[in-house]
C-alpha cells in the first residue's frame, strides 16, 4: 500500500521531537541619551528648508528697514523692539508645554510602562513563572526518580493532570501576555504622533533660530556703523533691541535642545517597547510550545490523551494522524507505538521546553533592569534640560503685556 | 503533591486575580452584542451598521473553528480582541464625535472620521474573513485526509492488482 506523501511527512513531524526554538533570545536595552548641547541643537534639528529661505530673510530686511525709518526712542521704535521680545514666543510656549507633558512620559513609562513590575505585562510574567514553575517537571527531582523506579503509572498521570487544572490561568495568561502587547503596540502609536508633532515644532523653532542669527549680525553691523556718527543711538539701539534678539536667540536655543532632549526620550521608550513585544512574543511562543511537548510526552509516557485548550488544533490532529495513520498502515502501527514510546521523546524534551520559557523570562527580566535604569538616566538628563525652559516659561509669564502677532510672528510659513 | 507545590499552587490561587481569565465565547457573544447596541443608541449611519454586521456575522461564524484553532494562537486573540476590544474601541472613537462634525470635517488628509471608521472596519472585515477562511481550511483537510483513508481501506488498490479473481 502507498501512502500519500503529505500524510507520511505529517505523521514523521508529529512523532520526532520539536526542534527548540531559537535559544538565545537577547532583548537589547538602548543606551540612554547624552545630554544635547543648545549650541549644536540648530544642527540636530529639522533643518530649514531652503524654500523658506527668502520669505525668511525678507521678514528680517522688512524689520530692519521698518527699524531704519523710525526715531530711535519714538514710540513706533518701542513696538519695534516689542516686536522682538515676542517673536516666536507661542512657538516656544508650546514647544515648552509639550516638553513638560513628554517629561511625564517617560515617567510613565518607568512607573507603569511595559518595563515597570506593576505593570500588566510585568505581572502577566511573574504569573506565567508561578504556572511554569508549578508545572515544572525537574522541579521535584524526586518525580524522576520515581519515574525512573516504578513503571509508568500513577505518578505520570497525575503530573500531567497539572496540566488540566492550570488550563483556565493558562487561557488568561497567554491572552494577556497579547494584550500586553497590544497596549505595547498602541503605546507606541501614539508616541510616535508626537514625535511627529514635536518634529513640527522643532521645525519651526529652527526657524526662529534662523531669523535671530540673521537680526543678530544685522543689527551689529548697524549698530557699528551708527557708533561713529550717532554713539547715543547705537547704545539705545544695543540695549533696547539686540539685547532682546541675543536673548531670543538663547531661549530658542534652549528650548530646542530640550526638544531634541524629549524626543530622543520618546525614541527609547518606543524601542524599549518593541524590545518589550519581541520578548513577550517569545515567551508565549516558548509556553505554547512547552505545552505542546507536554502532549506528546503525555501520549509516549503514559499513553495518556492529553487534551489542552491552547493547542487543540495540534492535539486533535497529532492524535487524530496517529489513529487513523496506524489503522491505514496496520503493519507499521507496532513501530509507531515503539517510536512514541521511546525515548526520542520524554521528559528530557519536556524539561528542555521548560528550560526555554525560563531562559525566555530571565532575559525579560535581564533587559527590564538595564531599560529601567537607562530610563531613569534619560529622565534624569530631560528633567535638568525641561527646568532650563520652565525658566523661559515663567520669564514669558511675568512680562506678558505682549503683542503675539509682530511682524516677526512666523506662525504662517510652513515648517518643512 | 508535595507541600511546596502545594504552598506553590495556593499562592497561585491568590494571585489568579493578578491575570483575568480569558474571555469565552459569551464574552464574546456579549460583546458583539454590546455593540450592537452602541450602534443603535448612537443611531449609527447604514455604511457603519452593515460593515459591523458583517464582522460581527463573521465572528459568529468562526466561533466554533477557534476551539479547532486553539486558544494560544494569534489567530483566535485576533478574533476575540476584534470582538471585545478593537471593534468597539473603533466604534465607540466615531460615536463618540458630534454626528455633524465627524461626518463633514476632514481629520486624516482629506478623510473624514467617517471614512476613518469606515477604513478601519474593512481591515478588520477582511481579517475576519481571512482567519475564517483558514480555519475552514484546516477543517477541510480533515476531510481531504478522511477521503484518503477510505480510499486505501476500500478503494481499487493503486499498484498493479495481484488480488486472484474468484475461484472458478
Amino acid at each position: 500500500m502507498t501512502t500519500p506523501a503529505g500524510e507520511s511527512d505529517a505523521s514523521a513531524a508529529a512523532v520526532a521531537p520539536l526542534a527548540p526554538p531559537d535559544a538565545s533570545l537577547t532583548l537589547v536595552a538602548p543606551a540612554a541619551p547624552a545630554p544635547v548641547v543648545a549650541t549644536q541643537a540648530p544642527k540636530m534639528a529639522p533643518q530649514v528648508p531652503s524654500a523658506v529661505l527668502p520669505e525668511l530673510d525678507a521678514k528680517v530686511e522688512g524689520f530692519m528697514s521698518a527699524l531704519g525709518s523710525t526715531a530711535v526712542g519714538s514710540p513706533e521704535f518701542a513696538q519695534q523692539a516689542e516686536s522682538v521680545r515676542t517673536m516666536g514666543d507661542d512657538d516656544i510656549r508650546r514647544a515648552a508645554e509639550t516638553s513638560n507633558r513628554m517629561l511625564q512620559q517617560p515617567v510613565k513609562a518607568l512607573k507603569d510602562g511595559g518595563i515597570s513590575e506593576g505593570s500588566a505585562v510585568g505581572k502577566t510574567l511573574l504569573e506565567l513563572r508561578r504556572t511554569v514553575e508549578d508545572l515544572d517537571p525537574s522541579q521535584a527531582a524526586g518525580a524522576k526518580r520515581w519515574l525512573d523506579l516504578l513503571p509508568f503509572g500513577d505518578k505520570v498521570t497525575d503530573y500531567f493532570r497539572k496540566y488540566q487544572s492550570a488550563q483556565s490561568q493558562l487561557n488568561g495568561i497567554l491572552h494577556s501576555l497579547r494584550n500586553g502587547q497590544d497596549e505595547l503596540t498602541k503605546d507606541n502609536v501614539a508616541l510616535n504622533l508626537e514625535k511627529t508633532n514635536l518634529w513640527a515644532s522643532m521645525g519651526r523653532l529652527n526657524q526662529y533660530v534662523y531669523v535671530a542669527e540673521q537680526l543678530d549680525t544685522k543689527l551689529s553691523a548697524k549698530i557699528a556703523e551708527l557708533e561713529l556718527t550717532d554713539p547715543d543711538a547705537a547704545r539705545t539701539l544695543s540695549q533696547d533691541v539686540l539685547f532682546y534678539v541675543r536673548q531670543k536667540h538663547q531661549d530658542l536655543l534652549t528650548q530646542l535642545a530640550v526638544s531634541i532632549q524629549s524626543y530622543l526620550a520618546i525614541d527609547i521608550i518606543i524601542k524599549n517597547n518593541i524590545e518589550l513585544i519581541k520578548g513577550v512574543d517569545r515567551a508565549s511562543t516558548t509556553t505554547i510550545s512547552a505545552l505542546r511537548t507536554a502532549v506528546i510526552v503525555a501520549q509516549a509516557l503514559g499513553n495518556q490523551k492529553l487534551v489542552l485548550d491552547q493547542i487543540s488544533a495540534l492535539n486533535t490532529t497529532t492524535s487524530g494522524m496517529i489513529e487513523r495513520t496506524s489503522e491505514m498502515l496496520k503493519d507499521n502501527s507496532a513501530q509507531i507505538q515503539e517510536q512514541a514510546a521511546s525515548s526520542s521523546i520524554g521528559i528530557e524534551q519536556l524539561q528542555a521546553a521548560f528550560a526555554n520559557i525560563y531562559a525566555t523570562m530571565d532575559s525579560i527580566d535581564e533587559f527590564k533592569i538595564k531599560a529601567l535604569d537607562t530610563m531613569s538616566q534619560t529622565i534624569g538628563v530631560l528633567e535638568t534640560e525641561v527646568d532650563k525652559s520652565r525658566a523661559y516659561l515663567d520669564r514669558v509669564q511675568a512680562h506678558d503685556a505682549r503683542n503675539a502677532a509682530g511682524t516677526l510672528d512666523l506662525s504662517t510659513l510652513p515648517t518643512s | 503533591m508535595g507541600l511546596k507545590s502545594w504552598l506553590g499552587r495556593r499562592r497561585g490561587e491568590e494571585q489568579a486575580a493578578a491575570v483575568p481569565p480569558a474571555p469565552t465565547e459569551q464574552d464574546i457573544l456579549a460583546a458583539l452584542n454590546r455593540v450592537n447596541a452602541m450602534l443603535a443608541e448612537g443611531n449609527a449611519p447604514p455604511v457603519i451598521t452593515s460593515r459591523v454586521q458583517r464582522i460581527a456575522r463573521t465572528i459568529r461564524d468562526t466561533l466554533p473553528q477557534l476551539r479547532h484553532l486553539g486558544v494560544g494562537t494569534i489567530e483566535s486573540y485576533s478574533v476575540m480582541a476584534t470582538a471585545t476590544d478593537y471593534l468597539p474601541e473603533a466604534v465607540g472613537g466615531y460615536l463618540r464625535l458630534p454626528r455633524e462634525w465627524a461626518d463633514t470635517r476632514p481629520i486624516d488628509g482629506y478623510k473624514t472620521s467617517l471614512m476613518v471608521l469606515v477604513d478601519q472596519l474593512e481591515l478588520l472585515a477582511a481579517t475576519m474573513d481571512k482567519i475564517l477562511d483558514a480555519a475552514n481550511r484546516a477543517d477541510a483537510q480533515a476531510l481531504i485526509a478522511h477521503g484518503m483513508f477510505l480510499q486505501a481501506k476500500f478503494g481499487p488498490p493503486s499498484g498493479p492488482d495481484l488480488t486472484l479473481g474468484p475461484t472458478p
